[in-house]
């Protein structure tokens, strides 16, 4: 789990390296850094514009622990009030931000969480021991292995989608300019960020708590406020460093946040947090009250090492960002047949079973085809990981309920309140995507 | 010739498919069939809606006389990577990990263009050697034998 963490964290701020010096974000959260990042490099304060983005990155980070840290145990709290119908709405809940947040239709998102959902009941029922969709085959008893899902639908998905784009790719090296001056900013600089980056950090924590906002939003909506705020706005744009500092710091700050709800009620605001979910549940961890409790020692030892991850992500980023931008000019042609045979040995050594590379190969194929036809490949992960809790929160929650089942939710006021969520989660993103467009319009 | 968009087709096979899931549910017990019923009742009416999206689509190209471009025009290179990918899995049981990973790293590196054989005998050395240590050495994990190793 530190690991995953590290990893959702640091490849934030490595996106920011590219888009700071090739203009080519490495993640949707680096495209407001690129905007004055690139135009930096190309002022010739390229190394400037790396260590600003490095310094931001780690207290952005920084300051997402430590909020991470404070607020998560009350909020836990909550989940003690949790019974079978909360639990089955808060897997819907999950399965309707990372529906909703697909970049085509909305109903394309629901339909992928709908599949995998379906996907998640393959295998003997653990209620009544009735194999469903097994087709005879045993090694479907268990169910459908999430991990060789996982490696088929985005990294298998992945090389296919590469394989189409042969011609062209692959320059990036060459484009990557000579660095040069200061790695840190001056005093006088550091003195005018200030404001920038407290404004910042906060934006980028409370923005990545909100479930399905990330980190593309938090940085526009803070360069936005920077801009806002700035003596000089007309310079945003053109290799101003409170722009660079404001996207930079909002970015890695909504990394905190966005664990958040994912560790004090299990929900999951994006795909990265959604991978991470999976983690927990792969080793048997319940988000909620328990997890700060009988399972304090590994909760808070995923918060420390996600705060140790920042600061030493700052250490290796001010050594190794201007090398590092080389990996992209690593030929496709040589990281494909690598990803494939790992794949295949990630897929195989999960249990040891052939039987898992064929599931992990045909996801891939599917995974390729939601790709190329707008169906976000995060849902069916997503929803193979919350399946089996939805199906039991939903039939249990039945028996409870008496036959009456509406009026038993309706009584509840934490199964409205996350109905209200839900209605929410389904309405936020034609906000989010109009607040995005109009700070887009703004600068 | 009318080019439909790609959505009536998807929204058509995903009918198809939650319909033919939906009559094996029905000869489950009702107790493990119920939540599958339900899953698969939704997945029926946005089919119909996926459906509905694609043909307001091809109306709306039709009406501005733009021509659609197909959603899979370019898949000869990924269906190859698809095919190698299961010739692949076969030569694993024949062949073995070892021999089978070799055979096609070697054909994707010449496949996407690598023309240096210092290039592909040295990607090759590093990726077998990486995994020999790390699967087989350290975590003494029995990946697949065949014939060859």
């Amino acid at each position: 789990m530190v690991l995953l963490s590290a990893i959702y964290a640091s490849a934030v701020y490595g996106g920011s390296i590219t888009a700071i010096l090739i203009h080519t974000p490495g993640t949707p959260a680096s495209a407001a850094t690129a905007l004055d990042g690139y135009q930096m490099t190309l002022r010739g304060e390229g190394l400037k514009a790396l260590g600003t983005s490095t310094l931001c990155s780690v207290i952005g980070g920084v300051v997402s622990v430590v909020a991470l840290l404070l607020l998560a145990p009350p909020l836990a709290q909550i989940s003690l009030r949790f019974s079978a119908p909360e639990y089955f709405l808060i897997a819907i809940f999950g399965l309707t931000i990372i529906g909703s947040l697909s970049s085509g239709a909305m109903i394309k998102g629901l339909s992928a969480g709908l599949l995998g959902l379906l996907i998640s009941l393959v295998g003997v029922d653990v209620m009544t021991a009735y194999p469903r969709f097994t087709f005879g085959v045993a090694e479907l008893e268990n169910g459908i292995s999430l991990i060789p899902a996982m490696i088929g639908l985005f990294s298998i998905s992945q090389v296919m989608i590469q394989a189409e784009k042969l011609h062209g790719a692959n320059n990036l090296a060459s484009q990557a300019p000579k660095l040069t001056g200061n790695l840190f900013p001056s005093r006088e600089e550091w003195r005018k960020l200030r404001r920038t980056i407290s404004r910042s950090s906060i934006i980028g924590v409370l923005v990545g708590a909100l479930p399905g906002a990330g980190g593309d939003v938090a940085s526009w909506v803070a360069y936005n406020e920077a801009k806002r705020n700035a003596k000089n706005p007309d310079r945003f744009g053109k290799g101003d460093i409170e722009g660079l500092a404001a996207a930079e710091t909002a970015n890695n700050a909504v990394t905190g946040g966005a664990m958040i709800p994912l560790l004090t009620l299990g929900i999951p605001g994006s795909a990265a947090t959604a991978v991470m979910l999976g983690g927990l549940y792969i080793h048997g961890l319940q988000p909620g009250h328990e997890l700060f409790t009988a399972n304090a020692h590994i909760v808070y030892a995923i918060i420390v090492g996600l705060l140790l991850a920042n600061i030493l992500m700052g250490i290796v980023g001010l050594a190794l960002a201007r090398y590092v931008v080389k990996v992209a000019s690593v030929p496709f042609a040589i990281l494909a047949p690598i990803i494939v045979v790992l794949s295949v040995v990630g897929s195989y050594t999960i249990n040891n079973s052939m039987f898992d590379v064929y599931i992990m190969a045909a996801f891939g194929l599917l995974g390729y085809m939601m790709r190329k036809t707008d169906f976000p490949t995060a849902a069916i992960v997503l929803a193979m990981i919350l399946g089996a809790m939805a199906e039991i929160g939903f039939r249990q929650s039945l028996v409870m309920s008496k036959g009456n089942m509406l009026g038993y939710y309706f009584d509840r006021p934490f199964s409205l309140l996350i109905m209200g969520l839900i209605l929410l989660a389904l309405v936020s993103p034609l906000f989010v995507r109009w607040k995005r467009q109009k700070s887009q319009h703004a600068l | 010739m009318k080019t439909l968009h790609s959505d009536v087709l998807i929204g058509l096979a995903m009918l198809i498919f939650s319909i033919i899931f939906l009559t094996l549910s029905a000869q489950m017990p009702s107790d493990p069939a119920l939540f599958p019923k339900l899953i698969l009742t939704i997945l029926i009416i946005f089919s119909f809606l996926i459906t509905w999206s694609g043909v307001s689509k091809t109306w709306a190209a039709e009406k501005k006389e733009v021509k659609q471009t197909p959603v899979f025009k370019h898949i000869r290179v990924p269906l190859v990577t698809f095919i190698a990918l299961c010739l692949y899995i076969a030569l694993i049981n024949i062949l073995g990990f070892f021999a089978a990973s070799s055979i096609v790293a070697i054909f994707f590196m010449i496949y996407f263009g690598v023309r240096s054989y210092v290039q592909v005998i040295l990607v090759l050395l590093i990726m077998n050697t990486f995994i020999y240590l790390l699967f087989v050495w350290q975590l003494r994990i029995a990946l697949p034998t065949g014939l060859l190793l």
